[in-house]
């Protein structure tokens, strides 16, 4: 019921989640890509039970390890499996991440690449529609490990990338945030988003993806106008608040 | 809290608020204000947001309509004699404005940027209407016969991503204070920008980019309270519904000054 007001008009701004995941073959190893799948799939429940969320936010995934491009695959976000792919980007609603398979190198930086020209790309396309963004876009990196080259060579070219985030999030066209499970290269992490890093114990992906649906109330709290490093420490006191629960779970439990 | 005041004859003033859904989630309070006064036959009306990375943004949008509405009174009790003093006015009111709330903020012992706040005032002597805005709070006016008006868009920033807020240093490059002269305006909306969302539409502007403007039946907010038949409470509910909240997580508030 409106009352004697108008109806709500409709949405006018987004905000663009990009996830970068690590579906290389060390992600086999005790079942990484399992916890992965699974905490993916729970996520979904919780984002999806937002509403707001659901009325602005798209998200995109692209993995790295075999197959795609350099080793980065756009994965269809709705699971459907199209090919070609209509956009990258689904409406938070419709995101229904498909079982991800583990296998090849770890083509990090390419896919992080990858994830920074579809966020481009869907900015410029909304941007012509006249919708703008609501906050920043959010690209997360999700990992277990270093960066390599497409022949499974360890890169470097980590290094460079980090120069062009720390630009982007300058210029407030982005936030970048890197979380780690056990294997992750702390020295990575911290170069790529050095406020933002995240490296969590065992393979809790669980946790990851809790921190992530965190930060992303922390950025709709703070609003579009707050700088990075505010945000950024909000989403680390959170994460913190976050893992002190876990230990003490699993003080309580054993589990 | 919605409330209802005795106004000049023929005007009737409403005002609603709602703290947006993550602010409470979270246990935070709500960063916008509002205040208005009685000008003699005129009035002010004030809306501020607290930025939601600032500590202290909700005392600063408190401070900030208090010091638009204390200039107010100081400086338009009563309407220039002509119309020429209402540009005199203008200069004199921004500059008392500005100095008032930065006297008032340091007084609190904060630096600057804990009080960061958006501000959006009119002064209002109908048919002459003098709007001050730093930031993204918005305008929306009703003309009798001629619909609703987006009279003082948001102002985003640059990119649409950088709102200026009345602490920052670029404030009186990016404040706007313009003069309406207008006999048949019949309603004021002054809103923040949580009600972007929810209470207006968007276009295409000839360079491609997006333009906002009020959808045509944004004058039901105003017919809603033309007459004494509809509460205050209704606009406070409309606020608070699903639809606002899934509509924006920001903090809402909107008065409106309606001819009666």
């Amino acid at each position: 019921m409106t009352g004697p007001f108008p109806d709500v008009q409709g949405a006018k701004s987004r905000l663009l989640i990009a996830l970068v995941v690590d579906n290389s073959s060390s992600m086999r190893e005790q079942d990484a890509i399992g916890e992965l799948n699974s905490a993916l799939a729970a996520w979904r429940g919780e984002i999806q039970a937002d509403a707001n969320l659901c009325r602005i936010g798209e998200i995109a995934l692209v993995s790295f390890g075999a197959g795609g491009e350099g080793g980065a695959t756009v994965v269809d976000p709705s699971g459907r499996g199209r090919d070609p792919l209509p956009s990258p980007f689904v409406p938070v609603g419709e995101f229904a991440p498909p079982t991800l398979v583990a296998s090849g190198y770890s083509p990090m930086v390419p896919a992080i690449q990858r994830a920074l020209a579809l966020v481009d790309r869907r900015r410029e396309e909304l941007a012509e529609q006249g919708i703008a963004m609501a906050y920043r876009p959010l690209v997360y990196l999700l990992t277990d490990g270093a960066p390599s080259d497409e022949d499974g060579r360890p890169s470097d070219r980590w290094r460079d990338l980090a120069q062009e985030l720390r630009r982007q999030e300058a210029e407030q066209r982005l936030l970048f945030f890197a979380f780690g499970v056990r294997g992750a290269d702390r020295q990575v992490l911290e170069g790529l988003a050095p406020e933002a890093n995240y490296l969590m114990e065992r393979n809790n992906f669980s946790l990851v993806l809790q921190a992530v649906r965190q930060s992303i109330d922390r950025v709709m709290s703070s609003g579009r106008n707050a700088p990075a490093e505010v945000v950024q420490a909000g989403v680390k006191d959170t994460v913190g608040e976050l893992r002190e629960l876990q230990d003490w779970f699993i003080r309580q439990t054993g589990l | 809290m919605a409330a209802a005041a005795k106004f000049p004859p023929g005007w009737r003033v409403v005002t609603a608020e709602a703290a947006g859904p993550l602010h409470l989630a979270g246990g935070g309070e709500n960063q916008d204000a509002h205040a208005y006064r009685r000008l003699g036959d005129g009035f002010v009306l004030a809306v501020a947001d607290g930025a939601g990375s600032a500590a202290w943004s909700a005392c600063g949008a408190r401070t900030a309509v208090a010091a638009a509405c204390r200039v107010a009174e100081d400086l338009a009790g009563a309407p220039p004699r002509e119309r020429s003093g209402w540009w005199d006015l203008r200069r004199r009111y921004v500059s008392r404005f500005l100095h008032t709330f930065d006297a008032w903020a340091a007084g609190l012992g904060r630096p600057p940027a804990d009080l960061a706040t958006t501000v959006l005032a009119v002064v209002a002597h109908p048919p002459a209407f003098l709007f001050v805005a730093v930031g993204d709070c918005f305008a929306v006016v009703e003309h009798a016969g001629g619909g609703t008006h987006l009279l003082l868009p948001p102002d985003a920033g640059p990119d649409d991503g950088a709102a200026v807020f009345l602490t920052s240093p670029g404030r009186a490059a990016s404040l706007r204070a313009e003069l309406l002269f207008d006999p048949a305006v019949t309603g004021l909306a002054l809103c923040t920008d949580g009600l972007v969302e929810p209470a207006l539409a968007a276009g295409r502007g000839p360079g491609g980019g997006r333009v906002l403007r009020a959808p045509q039946d944004f004058e039901r907010y105003f017919s809603a309270f033309a007459g004494p038949e509809h509460s205050p409470a209704l606009l406070t509910d409309r606020m608070h519904s699903p639809e606002f909240a899934a509509a924006s997580a920001d903090d809402k508030t909107m008065v409106l000054a309606v001819r009666t």
